[in-house]
């Protein structure tokens, strides 16, 4: 032992950063020794879809005879088909480029759950809905009439309690408005909007059409009520002296949940249908399926099934002189092949039919800049598990107030069964701000990596520590998601223009998707595909007893 | 041996950090409210440790012996703190009370380690780098505790094993000193045989730890346990007294075996007598074997099916003596086939049609319990019954949860089953209420099976009449959409305060 020195400073400095350091070190590392987590960014076909730009494929090798041509396997082909089929019109082929049918219905499934890639739900349809009640009544769903001759679903497919909560001032709380912590004139300024609301839902114009209809074409074509389309969402709540910030963030997340678009770019009559054209009370009320609208998707398809041609990318749709010709690409193949039909229904996005529809390719027509699409990622998450948080138990639908995504669903909540253990969130981001082709780019090259951590990130302001339960993480980004209902697209020329029939010398091609809309409903996808499939079939004189009315 | 010293300094100080850390998790554990404990366990602890430091001037003579004693007890009492509060939890009245005293008493011990050390080395050292690097060791040793106690100790060993295995540091770091000063520690086997006793007690109490974890939990029930299960579902405990044994699930009293069976005659009988010569009967949930117990007493009965969620219950009331005992050996009839399943899924997937349903699930306390309580549920029970068959319900009380209990009626009613409510009164659960749902009429059974010890016939159509304060009142039936019958619930249950 040193006489006067316990160490030197050296030995101490060494000795203590020894202690103190491999300590810490120690500690880090077994903190952060959850197993890592899985997953991928999936591919939507943008490859393949992009060579529609460039073009050049080869000349067909073969060709295919058939009555009508469907192109697009969404709700709308989906449905076209549906409609086909119900009027006895058995000859004809839907043509899809993704090797799953649904477009924005399509699901996924794993161990623990199937679950959605976008849309998961749809309202209880209103009397005027006819063909979305046809529909669900002949896929089992609507099982029948009660005695005031109200609609009777499937018990297991309405979705069951509860609902949503909200997360907001460290707890969550039932329902999506925050309410936590509201001030009174918050709470003030939901009611009045609130009424605001119900009347508009309850207006009828002096023809007996609402003023807000699923479908929208059937919707009021009074001026006043066209006028909101000249303004914005978040213009129509100032000029209502609607300036509470939470009532605003509520307006703002419908926007985002529903269109994909933020507040001050989104048409004020798109905003005020989205909380006046459903149901009240007993009637506001939605159908979901742990798979989403996945489950409607997959009954269609199995419908459908001896007339699906998938994967093939059509590339080129022209009419002859006798009918139409459809040129696709069979990617497993590697040929083109030639489908020749009488007619056909052409169930595609605007900015895909622009590039397939050779008359609109020859001539692009002016209204077709009008349709914008805000990009979105989809992710699915599954959580072994799954953390309920502080405040009250999880809902189906959980959101972050002030997230930076719309929140997570939970697949396995419309499940029967006590659900211990995993489960799949199902997470979405709509990326609505600024140029739409720029934050598409951004979006498609961002890495899995780097959507892990800022999913990961969102989600651990409710759920601290979640990244330990996550397991696995599967990414599709649509980069086209849907289309954009903004200020002057429901009521404007473009739009109008859009729902005429297309240029061509024999008539036989029908544009039918959501798009037509201005907006992307399930309902709406719907009645495009079966008025597109119906226009077809009388334009080849087959009979039929229509479903939607123009 | 310099390196030696400083170890130990370093090892000393991260001990006394455990201890404070084990004291006040303990106290958030068994009292709650997390910042109050903490705090007031930590100023408590600090403060003794100022009395230890000012009592370190009164350590005169024979430094080193002290030292070596003081670091053996420190052990010895820090060591079996975690161990000792939890035991006192449940046996002591002043919990509060022996927790500061026994924070006091180590804080005291912890405080007088390092003056004890400086007072023993300043001969020895310039005073300038002895006081700056054990104290600088001392607070390493505490940043050392305060990232090991969360992240390596408790996770790894728990509560107990962690306070035990700390103490021993202590009790070492005393054997040790005693190595390094032997030549100036005078009566040497003795302190040795101190430090020796207290290392072997402490490590006596790491290998006993779980016996002592179990024996302290079994203090928070009434009585002996005398088995504990934890499952993916739930916490299961037996306990024993004298005259009864009583099962627990995540700590909610399922039976009693002195009453147990005025409440299993009461689910059974009022129904399953009621319907003609019933040969196949389902059990929903009844994972303890009582129900199937009664149904079994039924000579006529040729099939029971059984579906519970937990595999780790059917199996113990199936294999362990003292279980299989209370159900007669019900789950090893041949009668009977025991499925481990979810009820509502099970039901939806295996067709298959029964004369009698006994639905026992626990209360409706969540959205998850509560969808085995909705429309969607007992319309599905509905289609796989027989004409002429019903289906029974345990369905809350009638006298505590009034209209969750009508709630359950309306429920059964809208499912297009004819509810018919009755109640009993179980001495250990208080008034307790029934929901036959039947296909057709009701009529009161004429006889009941041989061997009840408390439902006869004339008691039967006592059990249907519904005094004042559990009269009906209206209710909209629980939905998979509302389930408005958890909330129900959750408001009538929490007014009683349980």
């Amino acid at each position: 032992m040193g006489e006067d020195q316990l160490l030197t400073r050296r030995e101490f400095l060494g000795l203590a950063s020894l202690m103190g350091g491999g300590v810490l070190l120690s500690g880090c590392g077994l903190s952060a020794e959850a197993p890592p987590i899985t997953g991928a960014v999936l591919g939507q076909s943008h490859p393949l879809g992009h060579r529609l730009v460039q073009a050049g494929f080869p000349a067909p090798s073969r060709t295919v005879e058939t009555g009508i041509v469907i192109v697009g396997g969404g709700i709308a082909g989906l449905t076209a088909g549906w409609k086909l089929l119900r009027s006895g019109f058995k000859d004809f082929k839907l043509l899809e480029l993704e090797a799953e049918l649904g477009g924005n219905s399509r699901w996924g499934e794993n161990k623990v759950s199937r679950y959605p890639w976008a849309a998961h739900y749809i309202p209880f349809p209103r009397p005027e809905s006819a063909a979305v009640h046809e529909l669900l009544r002949d896929l089992g769903i609507e099982t029948g009439r009660d005695r005031e001759g109200r609609p009777v679903y499937d018990d297991k497919t309405v979705c069951f309690a509860p609902q949503e909560r909200l997360f907001i001032h460290g707890r969550w709380q039932e329902g999506i408005f925050p309410k936590l912590g509201a001030t009174e004139e918050d709470v003030r300024q939901l009611h009045a909007f609130e009424r605001m609301m119900a009347g508009y839902r309850n207006m009828r114009d002096s023809e007996g059409r609402r003023a807000f209809a699923i479908p929208m074409n059937l919707s009021s074509r009074r001026a006043d009520l066209q006028q909101l389309d000249r303004v914005s969402m978040a213009d129509w709540l100032k000029q209502n002296a609607f300036n509470s910030p939470r009532l605003r963030w509520y307006a703002d997340y419908a926007c985002r949940d529903d269109f994909g678009t933020v507040v001050e770019e989104t048409s004020a009559w798109a905003g005020i249908h989205y909380f006046a054209s459903r149901g009240e009370g007993e009637e506001d009320q939605v159908l979901t399926w742990p798979e989403g609208n996945g489950f409607v998707a997959s009954k269609l398809s199995r419908l459908l099934k001896e007339h699906l041609a998938n994967p093939l990318l059509a590339f080129d749709l022209e009419e002859t002189p006798s009918g139409v010709a459809a040129h696709a690409w069979d990617p497993r193949r590697r040929e083109s092949l030639r489908v020749s039909a009488r007619a056909a229904v052409v169930c595609v996005p605007v900015f895909l039919a622009r590039r397939i529809v050779a008359s609109m390719r020859r001539q692009d027509p002016a209204w077709a800049k009008a349709f914008a699409y805000a990009p979105w990622m989809v992710a699915n998450l599954t959580v072994d598990d799954p953390p309920a948080g502080k405040g009250f138990p999880p809902a189906w639908d959980n959101v972050i107030f002030n997230g930076e995504g719309l929140g997570y669903v939970v697949a396995t909540h419309q499940g029967l069964d006590r659900s211990i253990g995993s489960t799949v969130w199902t997470y979405y981001f709509p990326m609505p701000q600024g140029d739409p082709a720029k934050a598409r780019r951004a979006a498609l090259s961002r890495s899995w990596s780097d959507w892990r951590d800022l999913i990961l990130q969102d989600l651990s302001r409710a759920h601290p520590g979640i990244s330990a339960r996550v397991r696995n993480i599967d990414i599709m980004v649509f980069g086209h998601a849907m289309v954009k209902p903004l200020v002057g697209m429901m009521w404007g020329a473009d739009r109008l223009a859009a729902l005429k029939p297309l240029a061509g010398p024999g008539g036989r091609v029908f544009l039918g998707h959501s798009d037509l809309s201005g907006f992307s409903l399930f309902e709406e996808a719907q009645y495009h595909g079966v008025l597109a499939a119906q226009r077809a079939m009388a334009r080849l004189g087959h009979p039929f007893r229509p479903s939607v009315q123009a | 041996m310099k390196l030696a010293l400083f170890i130990s300094v370093f090892i000393i100080a991260t001990c006394g950090l455990v201890y404070e850390l084990i004291a006040g998790t303990l106290a958030s554990y068994l009292l709650g409210d997390t910042v109050l404990q903490f705090s007031t366990v930590i100023g408590a602890y600090l403060f003794a440790m100022g009395v230890g430091s000012y009592l370190s001037r009164y350590v005169g003579k024979g430094l080193v012996a002290r030292f070596v004693q003081i670091e053996a007890l420190v052990g010895l009492v820090g060591g079996s703190s975690a161990a000792f509060l939890s035991i006192a939890f449940a046996e002591a009245a002043g919990f509060r009370l022996v927790l500061y005293g026994l924070v006091f008493v180590i804080g005291t011990l912890v405080g007088l380690e390092i003056p004890l050390i400086i007072q023993i080395l300043k001969d020895r050292v310039a005073l300038k780098d002895l006081v700056a690097q054990v104290l600088a060791l001392d607070y390493i040793g505490a940043l050392a505790a305060s990232v090991l106690f969360p992240l390596v100790l408790m996770p790894r060993l728990g509560l107990l094993r962690t306070s035990f295995l700390i103490g021993l540091a202590n009790a070492l770091v005393a054997l040790w000193a005693l190595r390094i000063f032997r030549e100036e520690l005078p009566r040497r086997s003795w302190l040795r045989a101190q430090c020796l006793a207290s290392a072997a007690l402490l490590a006596l109490g790491f290998a006993a730890s779980s016996r002592i974890g179990a024996w302290a939990d079994s203090n928070l029930y009434a009585d002996d346990v005398i088995l504990t299960r934890s499952t993916p579902y739930q916490k299961i405990a037996v306990t024993r007294s004298k005259h009864d044994v009583r099962l627990f699930l995540n700590g909610h009293l399922q039976f009693s075996s002195l009453d147990e069976h005025r409440y299993h005659e009461s689910l059974v009988h009022p129904g399953l007598a009621a319907v003609r010569s019933p040969r196949e009967v389902l059990i929903l949930g009844g994972g303890d074997g009582l129900a199937a117990r009664e149904v079994l007493k039924h000579p006529g009965v040729e099939r029971v099916v059984l579906v519970d969620l937990d595999a780790e219950v059917t199996r113990l009331f199936a294999r362990n003596e003292a279980l299989s005992a209370l159900n007669e050996g019900s789950l090893l009839s041949p009668k009977l086939t025991v499925v481990n399943a979810d009820a509502f899924t099970w039901l939806d997937r295996n067709p298959g049609f029964f004369d009698f349903a006994v639905v026992d699930f626990p209360d409706p306390s969540n959205y998850s319990v509560g969808k085995l309580f909705t429309t969607a549920f007992y319309g599905l029970l509905k289609k796989r019954l027989r004409p002429g068959g019903m289906i029974a319900v345990q369905a809350t009380s009638p006298l505590f949860a009034r209209r969750s209990f009508w709630c359950i009626e309306a429920t059964v009613n809208a499912s297009g089953l004819k509810a018919v409510p009755y109640h009993v009164y179980v001495p250990s659960f208080g008034e307790w209420g029934f929901i036959l749902g039947t296909t057709g009429p009701y009529a009161l059974p004429r006889a009941l099976p041989a061997g009840l010890k408390y439902l006869s016939t004339e008691i039967l159509p006592g059990l249907f009449v519904f005094p004042k304060d559990m009269e009906r009142v209206p209710s909209e039936p629980n939905r998979l959409n509302t389930q408005n019958l958890v909330q129900l619930y959750d408001s009538e249950w929490e007014k009683i305060n349980f």
